[in-house]
């Protein structure tokens, strides 16, 4: 039997016949762009489903390797790519041509920082969020409302979700609900207090399906924010309004955006170590964080200091919250690793 | 006077898991008071550090009040992807 061709519009006859998307929405979802910042338990998924569903181009950022520990969660990967040590932007993208030729889909090996954020956004119609940490999603929310486009926030936590549409100019953006993010190390982290991957296939399709009422013409069918916990199977919406007074979309101050915010990270010369001092210093609780880390691997508290070693990395934290990542003189390896096991 | 209410959260540790809504008896007036009561008393296992409630499945402010028969979510937003 032969393979239809990948434009060929019986391709997408499904989506079509459900009436939800007419042939003029398949047509826009074919023009549209869109930027995942952060291909793992969500961009992955969020990926497969919207590049199956017919979109035009995607850009996949993410600075993260496959690793086996990944493959329980995120959908894309596979052994193979964890034996080739490939970028998750770089597998993703291969995964994805191989899924949908017609789709383009370019792949950034990096950190998605306040000097890329905006050369990025400007090019998509809409910013889709796979990050694993607080600071990128402060960024794409500043980014997002000062260019008036729509970003879709989603995060994840044992078996609970949550997800957030921005509608600039329409709806509360991320700093009207949560004006300021959590301080680092104060939140637990999927890799601390874990995740399933049921629950990662649930946001996503929450996600994927408001991108798809925005990109195929039903915007007005969009927007909200809703927690899901797929242990018991239930979901809330619960009212979210703008704020006049919000620093971000009220104030339109993108402290984010312009680096006023936000930890900084650096390489400390001779050392192979990087350096993570969080924007003022934060009060750690190296005790709580001990506790959290213990089953995860060799930590040690000697009232002064913190040290967690993973893998061939060691991770040094102070009570103010500066973090040190040993072995590594590469910024975005150390501030994953931050991210996975202190929070950021 | 006490308030019957009920608290929604995520237990993430224990032996039950997934979203969980207690019934609950408070003398708080506000959604602060009530967070640190149940901080204090340790009757409810919060194991995320809180930032936000959620009233009668609208978002609040920490000065809102509370009354009785409200549903208080207590949440904070998830890092997880």
């Amino acid at each position: 039997m032969q393979t239809p061709p990948p434009g060929d519009p019986g391709r997408y006859a499904r989506q079509t016949a459900s009436g939800l998307i007419s042939p003029e929405g398949q047509r826009k979802l074919a023009g549209s762009s869109i930027l995942l910042v952060g291909c793992g338990a969500l961009g992955g998924p969020l990926a497969g489903l919207l590049v199956r569903a017919g979109v035009g181009g995607l850009v996949i950022a993410d600075r993260d390797v496959v690793e086996l520990h990944n493959l329980q969660s995120h959908q894309l990967y596979d052994e193979n790519d964890v034996r080739e040590r490939l970028p998750k932007a770089e597998a993703a993208a291969r995964r994805l041509r191989a899924i949908n030729s017609s789709v383009r889909v370019e792949a950034l090996v990096a950190d998605v920082t306040a000097g890329r954020i905006e050369g990025l956004a400007a090019r998509a119609d809409l910013i889709l969020d796979g990050t694993d940490n607080f600071e990128t999603r402060y960024l794409l929310n500043d980014a997002a409302v000062k260019l008036g486009k729509p970003w879709i926030y989603g995060g994840l936590l044992g078996t609970g979700g949550m997800t957030l549409t921005v509608l600039p100019g329409r709806g509360p953006c991320l700093r009207c609900l949560f004006p300021e993010p959590p301080a680092p190390g104060s939140q637990p982290t999927c890799d601390t207090r874990g995740v399933l991957n049921t629950a990662a296939a649930w946001v996503t399709a929450v996600q994927a399906t408001e991108a798809i009422k925005l990109l195929s013409g039903r915007e007005s069918e969009a927007g909200g924010f809703r927690i899901l916990d797929v242990w018991t199977g239930t979901a809330q919406s619960p009212v979210a309004e703008r704020k006049g007074d919000c620093p971000c979309c009220g104030r339109r101050d993108f402290e984010f955006l312009d680096a006023r915010r936000g930890s900084s990270a650096t390489r400390l010369c001779g050392r192979g170590a990087v350096q993570i001092m969080p924007e003022r210093p934060v009060r750690t609780d190296l005790v709580l964080l001990k506790e959290r880390l213990a089953p995860l691997g060799k930590v040690t508290h000697n009232g002064l200091l913190l040290e967690f070693t993973a893998g061939e990395r060691r991770l040094v934290v102070f009570p103010d919250g500066r973090v040190l990542v040993m072995g590594t003189k590469d910024i975005a390896e150390a501030r994953s690793l931050a991210a996975k096991y202190i929070g950021s | 006077m006490k308030k019957k209410i009920k608290v929604r959260y995520f237990a993430l540790v224990g032996e039950k898991r997934g979203i969980q809504t207690d019934d609950y008896e408070t003398s708080a007036s506000t959604a602060r008071e009530l967070l640190h009561e149940i901080e204090a008393s340790r009757v409810i296992p919060l194991t995320t550090n809180i930032t936000k409630a959620v009233i009668n499945d609208k978002f609040s402010d920490w000065d809102d009040t509370i009354n009785d028969g409200d549903l208080v979510t207590l949440l904070s937003p998830f890092s997880g992807g």
